[in-house]
């Protein structure tokens, strides 16, 4: 198994992420629909909104799964957040990173994997919207631009949150 | 303006299923797709100018299948023969009949998936 790399922007990742002050709080509607929609347009039994802290994975939005997070050096989603691209890994059984990774040899046995990063206006990527099958799957350019846009509508609502003063904080109207 | 240019139109009540559609219309270059969410407001875009093809939640099913009437009928800006698709939860005898007699060229059953709309998209803008 292939730890994921470290990106070379860490620390500003790490201080993004942290000010969007979403890491452990509770599920919202908002995110949850995105993974709702993900899994049911493409047929997959676990669909993800993943943000990657210091040493976990946690999960904002979730189907599929019971566990609320990982740990980040088994992570698919860590190495994921490297590229701009989507990570496509249609059969990690095939796949030399991730053959031998708990997460594939144990529960939730992926087969198959994808991830589109989470990249903010600033330029970090906090985490992945992904999409995991128990057997081998591939999409299409069809499918990868829906993907795409699943996560761009994950990303406008992040921000959202992050532009919106927080509750009792005095900025609105009572 | 040339068929490819003019952009399709598309009904859908949910926000959510159209935002995904359209964007990922303009990731694969396809034409814009502009989306409302009542038939009132399709049938002011369409009396306003044309389109390549239009897409129409048949939800509203009296309203919709007025407005595609109007359609064929030249009444409005788009122009009559224009390529038309539908999506509907069920499509019982007398609806089938009033599709084809519309010349609805693609009924698409929900759920469906935003993967079999952006066929029908390309399918209007062959058409």
């Amino acid at each position: 198994m292939q730890e994921p790399p470290t990106p070379a922007n860490e620390d500003d990742r790490l201080q993004a992420l942290r000010q969007l002050l979403i890491l452990d709080t509770p599920p919202e509607e908002r995110f949850d629909r995105i993974v709702a929609f993900a899994a049911q347009e493409f047929d997959m039994p676990i669909a993800l909104i993943s943000l990657i802290d210091a040493e976990r994975q946690w999960f904002k939005a979730k189907v599929g799964l019971d566990a609320p997070e990982t740990a980040r050096d088994i992570s698919f989603c860590a190495h994921a957040i490297l590229k701009d691209e989507t990570m496509v890994v249609p059969d990690t059984a095939q796949d030399q990173r991730f053959a031998d990774n708990p997460l594939v040899t144990g529960g939730p046995g992926i087969q198959f994997y994808a991830g589109a990063p989470l990249k903010l206006p600033s330029g970090e990527s906090i985490g992945t919207l992904c999409i995991i099958d128990q057997q081998p799957r591939d999409l299409d350019r069809v499918d990868l631009a829906i993907l795409a846009s699943l996560r761009d509508l994950a990303v406008e609502e992040l921000m959202r949150r992050h532009a919106e003063p927080a509750p009792g904080n005095g900025d609105r109207n009572p | 303006m040339s068929g490819a240019a003019k952009g399709i139109l598309l009904v859908e009540p949910s926000m959510l299923t159209g935002s995904i559609i359209v964007s990922t219309a303009r990731q694969l270059s396809l034409p814009e797709v502009r989306q409302v969410a009542s038939v009132r407001t399709a049938q002011q875009q369409l009396a306003q100018r044309d389109f390549a093809g239009v897409i129409v939640s048949l939800e509203e099913l009296q309203e919709a299948v007025q407005l595609l009437e109007s359609v064929r009928a030249s009444q409005l800006a788009v122009a009559s023969s224009v390529p038309v698709a539908v999506t509907t939860s069920e499509v019982d005898a007398t609806t089938a009949e009033q599709m084809k007699a519309l010349r609805v060229r693609r009924v698409l059953l929900k759920p469906f998936k935003v993967k079999d709309v952006i066929s029908t998209i390309e399918l209007l803008k062959k058409a």
